[in-house]
């Protein structure tokens, strides 16, 4: 009788592990192997241009990351393109949602259209902003001229000053309608009992704000943002269509730079470097993020 | 228990549908579809790039039928952003084309890779070879001993300028350097009165793809200069071409360009010189057709590319067709090879797709020698130069270039610490 109940629960145990080997497997195959091997390449001199020389090289691209003019120029650079995008993007998305949770007429129809940015390709949006900020014939140039905000033709993504701004504009048009959906969606599940027992308090607006509100969005603020930092880091496609990282180096990005690295100049050893250091940098910051926000949330 | 085995069994036949989508490609082309020695038809794979006019890839197979019915051949397009990096990833997996479409640049690392076939002893019994200029098969041997593509297309650098532009500051088209400059300087003026620039001398290209134009109006300073010896030893630290990348980039620093210039690549260069912005533009035949629709025969000129103190440097972007050396159709892969390098087949692609026509009997055509844009790049063709094949080339055009010429634009450096940094990344 013993023996038989050992053997039922010997069975059991392995069960799940049997169950959960084919999910495992295709983790394994698609994420933990990819992960290791750019790990393993970042150790290796390894361009395609020079096959017959790969080899292993140590720290050696790690070391010498940090004497890259480009590397640290795109350490600054996707300091200020996360923070600046992924801030904007969140207070404008807490406005919009903010009016969108109002009743008014044609509420339903400025919902469905302010989600037009997100739905549009990444592609489209970089080739449409692209030719609206062209020098010579933009449309945005041509507005604030106009307007008598500008006395000359601009050419913003041909001037180091201006051109990570303008592309971080690009980006913020396109987030902030992700950012307000999500906490639209948080908004409406807050009781409205809440803000009627605020009212009979005589709570002002910014007091229901602080007290209610913000509670109650908080934790998908978090989440969104958590996410939004995530793909803003790792977007490459605007900024490469827009101005390939330039002029110079002044809109290059981390994951701009391990791609041109690795993808256009082939030199796979010395992109997994840069891919390396920025997947560290993304874990401390993440790390640094969930805890500041839990202890706010805990307060 | 039922239920159990049965989950077991789906975790199993995911487990190895998973295993199957690790598996290479396995309708990967380098491998038949069939044999072909069973008379059943042989399959191919041809990559190519789009020029500018496309491929006419319609006339191309239905004339490959015609020719080789027993041979099918998949035409695919790949984009040319792309190209380089989807082909060389295609190669290192093993998976690549049978037949493709290569900038000769690309040799040494395609060479690298043992990915090109050996066509040299094939190639010396062919019939065609008689109607290969000795120029052509040099940009196909690319400094290699042996022959490892074969020529195919080609097009080389000459000046658009706007004719109307010309005539309202009274001006002849430039010859040498320094009348360029001076058209440069003329030609950039306020045109409607309002006090500010609107129309530029120039429609220089800072972005990727620019190093074509810039060559052809700095490496042109010294005799015999170009990016690499014949030794491969870079140039481009020479005083005299330092100076003259110092002429070039002052350019955009007098103003004689757009504002845009750092960023301006291929799209925006051209929409530049359609649009009247700027008066000037070094490109080739494969956009002639567009300037024509844009700008109007009247106020349209070309001119070969400035003389310099060094003569005259014609860039040329030739390309060529490679063989996968680890397809396993070798006879068929040849014979499809040799067929697009076919005095029928160099016609039709030069007129369809604007390339510029290298063979003898193809040039003699009226409707080439007609033709003032397909003239003078067959006068410029002899003497022009492609850029060298050095193993980082792909690197050098892609990264180093593109950022190394907008930082010296924009006063981040100098010419002397651009040119070597350009020097440093060739070596």
């Amino acid at each position: 009788m013993t023996n038989s109940v050992q053997n039922v629960r010997k069975k059991r145990d392995y069960t799940p592990y049997i169950m959960l080997a084919p999910a495992l497997l295709l983790i394994c195959c698609i994420i933990i192997y990819p992960i290791f091997y750019a790990v393993f390449t970042s150790f290796q001199y390894y361009a395609m241009f020079d096959l017959a020389n790969r080899r292993f090289v140590g720290l050696q691209n790690y070391i010498q990351v940090w004497h890259d003019d480009a590397f640290l120029a795109s350490l600054s650079n996707t300091a200020r393109w996360v923070i600046v995008t992924v801030s904007l993007q969140f207070l404008l998305g807490l406005i919009l949602a903010l009016i969108l949770n109002q009743n008014f007429r044609f509420r339903g129809f400025l919902r469905s259209i302010s989600l037009i940015p997100w739905v549009t390709p990444g592609v489209v949006i970089a080739l449409m902003w692209m030719w609206m900020y062209n020098g010579n014939f933009g449309v945005l140039n041509d507005l604030l001229m106009r307007a008598g905000i500008l006395g000359d033709k601009v050419a913003w993504l041909s001037n180091a000053h201006t051109a990570l701004n303008a592309q971080i504009l690009t980006m913020v048009w396109q987030g902030t309608p992700f950012f307000a959906i999500m906490i639209l969606a948080s908004l409406q599940s807050i009781p409205i009992d809440l803000y009627e027992a605020a009212d009979v308090s005589g709570a002002n607006i910014w007091q229901k704000f602080y007290y209610i509100t913000w509670p109650h969005i908080f934790p998908t603020i978090v989440i969104t943002s958590l996410l939004r930092i995530i793909w803003v880091f790792n977007n490459v496609e605007v900024l490469y269509l827009m101005t390939q990282g330039g002029p110079g180096y002044s809109s290059l990005t981390l994951s701009l730079n391990a791609y041109i690295e690795a993808q256009k100049s082939l030199n796979f050893g010395y992109g997994s470097t840069i891919a390396v250091y920025g997947t560290l940098i993304m874990i401390l910051f993440m790390t640094f993020y969930l805890k500041f926000t839990r202890k706010n949330r805990e307060r | 228990m039922k239920r159990k085995w049965l989950a077991l069994s789906l975790s199993a036949v995911m487990a190895l549908s998973a295993l199957g989508g690790c598996a290479p490609n396995s309708s990967s082309s380098g491998t038949p579809a069939a044999s072909g020695t069973s008379g059943e038809p042989v399959n191919l794979t041809f990559w190519y790039w789009e020029d500018l006019e496309g491929m006419h890839k319609d006339i191309l197979e239905s004339k490959w039928k015609e020719y080789a019915p027993d041979i099918n051949v998949k035409f695919e397009s790949i984009p040319q952003s792309s190209y380089h990096d989807k082909l060389i990833t295609a190669m290192s997996s093993n998976t690549g084309p049978d037949v493709f479409k290569m900038y000769p640049s690309w040799l040494t690392e395609l060479k690298g890779m043992n990915a090109l076939e050996d066509l040299t002893d094939e190639v010396s019994k062919w019939e065609v070879l008689p109607e290969i200029p000795k120029a052509e098969m040099d940009t196909a041997y690319a400094r290699q001993d042996r022959l490892y593509s074969l020529p195919f297309c080609n097009v080389v650098l000459y000046l658009y300028c706007r004719a109307d532009h010309f005539k309202e500051v009274g001006l002849n088209y430039p010859t040498n350097m320094q009348e360029f400059y001076e058209a440069c300087e003329k030609l950039t003026r306020d045109t409607n009165g309002d006090g500010k620039i609107d129309t530029y001398g120039f429609s220089m290209r800072g972005a990727k793809g620019g190093q074509d134009m810039w060559a052809s109006l700095v490496l042109n300073s010294l005799k015999g200069a170009d990016y690499v010896d014949e030794n491969d030893v870079p140039m481009l630290t020479n005083p005299t071409l330092v100076k003259a990348n110092e002429m070039y980039l002052n350019i955009f620093k007098n103003g004689w360009a757009p504002p845009s210039a750092p960023t301006d690549g291929f799209e925006q260069t051209v929409q530049n010189f359609k649009s009247g912005v700027a008066s000037m533009l070094i490109h080739h035949v494969g956009s002639s057709t567009g300037m024509l629709e844009a700008v109007g025969k009247e106020n349209l000129a070309v001119v070969p590319v400035p003389t310099g103190d060094g003569g005259k440097y014609v860039p040329s972007i030739p390309s060529s067709i490679g063989v996968y050396s680890s397809s396993k159709q070798k006879e068929a892969t040849l014979k499809f090879a040799k067929w697009l390098t076919s005095p029928e087949i160099h016609d039709i692609i030069s007129d369809n797709v604007d390339m510029v026509p290298w063979m003898e009997s193809v040039q003699k055509l009226d409707k080439y020698q007609s033709d003032p844009f397909m003239k003078i790049s067959i006068d410029s063709l002899p003497d022009s130069k492609m850029l060298p094949p050095v193993p980082n080339m792909g690197q050098f055009t892609e990264k180093i270039w593109p950022q190394t010429m907008q930082r010296a634009l924009l006063g981040e450096i100098s010419s002397e610490q651009m040119m070597q940094i350009l020097s440093d990344s060739l070596k």
